[in-house]
């Protein structure tokens, strides 16, 4: 199976999310071939401030995309996935709009047709696996570990059409199939993380995350996984001072590679801010 | 093909101003004088007034007049009463033509030449159609005078009533175990804070002793054919496994009972037993074994029930049985659903214990319910504060756009029962709060008064995530307060959602089946929203209560007694004339490609498979011309309506007669 891959611009930067996603993908036989001289797509505050320009960042990716031949563009991060989302759905929608990108566009030679799926790794790994198919790889046993599924809050909304968009169960069923326990009722599933404006408004975010946090470790989960690199960050390093017991913050990609055998080395989990050999 | 030489007479009325305020109506009939066979034109004041009828038959009389031509408003007004006065003449009523010159003229037309040209223009199409008119006759049918009632929820059960002490036989179809519907799960009622029970029981009791009142419960209506008067229908009798000419209704096989099934009654918040009643007062009292669930169908062992009962009256082998009935009238009230909150995953309905749907919160107030009417959490504890919310499934664009128009009111009567019974603080979300009605908004008023907090906003979030240690096991309700402008987290231990009502699951079927449709959101389409509320568009089809649209109980009783009334004015009339406008189909020319069949809305056309012909049945026939305009082989008129007299109207509008009119240039334009 092979898609055209869009890392984005803090896939490398995140603790182990690129040495996992490859291991994983490797394994199970899907080839993510990156796009070619992809950019940055912006991200969501762009939109607010500069809405024409805003539209060709995500366009250029999903442009060059098109040329280089791919069907579909698998994205590792919610604020990259909805962001080209959003321009993909606004683009065939709009035939103005697309005139003026693509204008844009025809500056490199490029252009967008708008005959591109937009997707999320974790939801190709579910829909487009048999579970079977993942299961035979596992080759350890997760069943004592309790896993909180946080899916933050871009990745069905506004769309809710690969799941529910306030309490999806994809990745609850994707921890299943490797053999962890997903935490039953986690209410705070969807919750936002605050994402960028950690930086400039701690004091609003950090409140947030306790939310995140605290309802994981009340409920009884060892650990909680996540989808996103902001996410992970802004969990994983809002701890400090809360008060509550420390709880690692993995991405889906590493809890897959733990069930696969992979070392923690490998996986980095020795490099987030709260170490994963803690909580097993 | 004219029967006759016309003699025709014109009568253009001015109806007070409204027509000759914009119509020349002098210059009309002057010019009405001079068309073809016209032997008298006048106008007069109000044609539909006696001395304007008298115009009319004095013409009739002394001039010979055999055909007649009232240009004024439409026909739908008063066709019947201009038809009626050439019968008092002595002239067949199908020998008059209506040119409407009010609605489609003088009140739409600004230019008062044009308007006159235009009045000129449709008096000489109709003065070319009447010409043509063939006489028609009517057929008179005998009613049938029992009724059919459908669905007896409180609605049902008013019509029921009313039709029985009016002396005539009814036959009430329910399809639950009991009668009774939605109501008789309800505690108190809005605003006047009566109990449900101790108003609806005993109409309950009225229904099942009434000598001219056949109950069938735990029945379905499976075909309904014929038409006004002489109606067929076929009621599909569920076995119950009982047998209710010997069960006493002392309740020893529901004790004896083991299987545990979740009672549709309480709506999940309590067990029932698989030989079970609704509800204790149930009527009629009759036990009924649900198959999916007793242990004796599932795996052949058990039998308890049938050991017990003294009585003898459990009979498994009882089979299903269609029973046909004749009526003359059937009422419609199959009454609504609740709407199932759970795909609002953000309310957390079915995941958080202490959220509940409006219809359970109103089995938690009620005495037989699960907590005998206590108004307690599900660990026994009562709540310190309790959140409403409005509009759940309703106005949202997503679910049912409409407002189902009751929720403000229960909500406000569970915020004031739960004020009662446990003192807690009570929180209404809403979006506007509705309370049109007698006494309504004062209960609004009230309820503002005894401390309720009304917070305008939608809720977007319930979860059990609390921001205070002290709150821990509570749930958080999060909503915008749109009139102070800030977002509002308020723990609570109960919530209820105030879910909307829909429409009754197989409203369609039963709708197909008596030829009328519904609505986009699946409420049964009345006759006329103003003045046709019980009324359908098929003859002898009522409706009353909540089929037609979300109603409260004074509204759908007053709907089954306006409903009864309708029903027994059809029967006092005894016999039923029917219009004679309908299709007609040649034996000699149809193909039997049932074409007709299809595109026919009232059911009035069917197939002889022998004759390999398709036949129209005059008395369900409503005159539209589907079938004629639809028939390739042109082996169907429509009387009234056929060729020779469209083709003269059309031909009068569009060119007349040279010689009165249009010069030839005009026509060649």
């Amino acid at each position: 199976m092979k898609y055209g891959f869009f890392p984005g611009c803090s896939y490398k930067g995140a603790a182990g999310y690129k040495e996992s996603t490859e291991a994983v993908s490797q394994l199970l036989g899907i080839e993510l071939v990156e796009i070619k001289d992809w950019n940055c797509c912006g991200a969501t505050s762009y939109w607010s401030t500069q809405s024409l320009e805003a539209y060709v960042l995500p366009a250029r990716i999903m442009a060059l995309a098109e040329k280089q031949e791919f069907s579909e563009i698998v994205n590792v991060c919610n604020a990259c996935y909805s962001t080209l989302r959003k321009a993909h759905e606004k683009l065939t929608q709009d035939s103005d709009l697309k005139q003026k990108v693509n204008l844009a566009l025809a500056e490199e030679g490029l252009t967008y047709s708008g005959n591109l799926k937009i997707r999320h790794f974790m939801e190709v790994i579910v829909n487009d696996l048999k579970a079977d198919d993942i299961k035979k790889h596992i080759k350890k046993d997760l069943s004592g570990l309790v896993v909180a599924p946080y899916y933050g809050c871009q990745l069905n909304r506004p769309w809710a059409d690969i799941d529910d968009a306030y309490y999806p169960v994809l990745m609850d069923r994707l921890i299943e199939i490797v053999g962890a326990k997903p935490l039953k009722n986690y209410s705070a599933k969807t919750e936002c993380c605050g994402a960028a404006h950690m930086v400039a408004h701690k004091d609003f975010c950090i409140p947030l995350n306790n939310r995140i946090i605290k309802d994981a470790v009340s409920k009884g989960a060892q650990s909680i996984c996540t989808l996103c690199p902001l996410c992970q960050l802004n969990v994983d390093s809002s701890q400090q001072g809360l008060g509550l017991p420390k709880m690692p913050v993995i991405f889906f990609t590493q809890l897959m590679g733990l069930a696969f055998g992979f070392s923690e080395k490998d996986l980095m989990l020795n490099k987030l801010l709260t170490p994963f050999k803690m909580a097993v | 093909m004219r029967e006759s030489i016309p003699k025709i007479g014109v009568y253009v009325c001015h109806c007070g101003t409204n027509i000759s305020g914009k119509v020349d109506v002098e210059a009309v009939s002057e010019y009405a004088s001079g068309l073809p066979h016209v032997v008298v034109a006048k106008n007069f004041k109000f044609m539909c007034s006696n001395p304007g009828q008298d115009l009319v038959i004095d013409d009739i009389k002394a001039k010979g007049l055999n055909r007649v031509v009232v240009a004024s408003c439409s026909p739908r007004m008063h066709e019947k009463t201009f038809r009626k006065a050439c019968q008092t003449a002595g002239i067949n009523p199908y020998y008059f033509q209506m040119a409407c010159i009010r609605e489609h003229d003088s009140w739409v037309t600004e230019d008062p030449a044009a308007a006159t040209q235009k009045a000129k223009d449709l008096v000489r199409g109709a003065v070319a159609r009447v010409a043509h008119h063939q006489k028609l006759t009517s057929r008179v049918v005998d009613i049938n005078p029992n009724v059919l009632v459908i669905g007896g929820g409180i609605a049902g059960i008013q019509a029921a009533l009313d039709i029985a002490d009016g002396g005539k036989k009814v036959y009430l179809v329910e399809r639950d175990p009991s009668i009774g519907g939605n109501m008789s799960k309800f505690d108190k009622t809005f605003p006047t804070l009566d109990c449900a029970a101790c108003i609806s029981t005993p109409k309950l009791v009225a229904v099942g002793q009434h000598e001219n009142i056949e109950m069938m419960t735990y029945s379905e209506v499976a075909d309904v054919s014929g038409f006004v008067g002489n109606f067929t229908v076929k009621v599909r009798k569920k076995p119950r496994y009982v047998d209710a000419e010997k069960c006493t209704g002392c309740g020893v096989c529901t004790e004896k009972c083991p299987a545990k099934v979740l009672s549709e009654f309480d709506h999940d918040l309590t067990y029932r037993k698989a030989i079970y009643t609704p509800f204790p007062q149930s009527v009629p009292n009759t036990r009924v074994i649900d198959t999916e669930h007793c242990l004796f169908f599932k795996k052949g062992r058990c039998r308890a029930c049938e050991k017990f009962c003294e009585a003898d009256a459990i009979d498994f082998d009882q089979k299903e049985e269609i029973v046909e009935i004749n009526v003359g009238s059937i009422i419609i009230a199959t009454g609504f659903e609740t709407f199932d909150p759970t795909p609002l995953t953000q309310y957390g309905f079915g995941r958080y214990p202490e959220v509940y749907s409006s219809i359970q919160f109103e089995r938690i107030n009620n005495a037989t319910g699960p907590t005998s009417g206590e108004i307690v959490t599900k660990d026994g504890k009562k709540p310190k504060a309790v959140a409403i919310i409005h509009c759940v499934g309703s106005r949202d664009e997503n679910h049912m756009k409409y407002c189902s128009r009751v929720c403000c009111m229960y909500s406000m009567k569970f915020a004031h029962l739960v004020r009662e019974k446990t003192g807690a603080e009570v929180y209404e979300f809403y979006i506007d709060i509705r309370s049109p009605g007698k006494g309504y908004e004062e209960f609004y008023n009230r309820l503002q008064e005894e401390g309720t907090h009304f917070i305008r906003g939608k809720v977007s979030q319930i979860t059990d995530m609390v921001d205070s240690p002290k709150d821990e096991g509570r749930l958080t309700v999060v909503a915008e307060d749109t009139l102070a402008r800030k977002v509002r987290r308020i723990p609570v231990d109960m919530v209820v959602l105030s879910v909307g009502l829909k429409p009754s699951s197989g409203i369609e079927d039963i709708a197909r089946m008596v030829g009328i449709s519904v609505d986009t959101d699946g409420w049964i389409n009345e006759l006329h929203p103003k003045l046709g509320p019980l009324a359908t568009p098929s003859d002898g089809i009522f409706v009353a209560g909540c089929c037609q649209g979300p109603k409260d109980i004074p509204d759908s009783v007053a709907q089954g007694q306006g409903a009864a009334g309708e029903a027994l004015s059809l029967i006092s009339r005894g016999k039923l004339e029917i219009e004679a406008a309908v299709s007609t189909i040649d034996p000699e020319r149809c193909m039997g490609c049932r074409q007709c069949e299809e595109v026919c809305v009232y059911g009035a056309i069917s197939y002889h498979p022998a004759l390999n012909v398709c036949e129209v049945n005059e008395a369900i026939c409503k005159g539209c011309g589907n079938c004629t305009a639809t028939c390739p082989n042109k082996a169907i008129e429509l009387k009234h309506f056929n060729n020779d007299e469209l083709m003269a109207e059309v031909e009068g509008l569009m060119f007349g007669p040279a010689d009165f009119h249009h010069s030839p240039d005009e026509q060649a334009a």
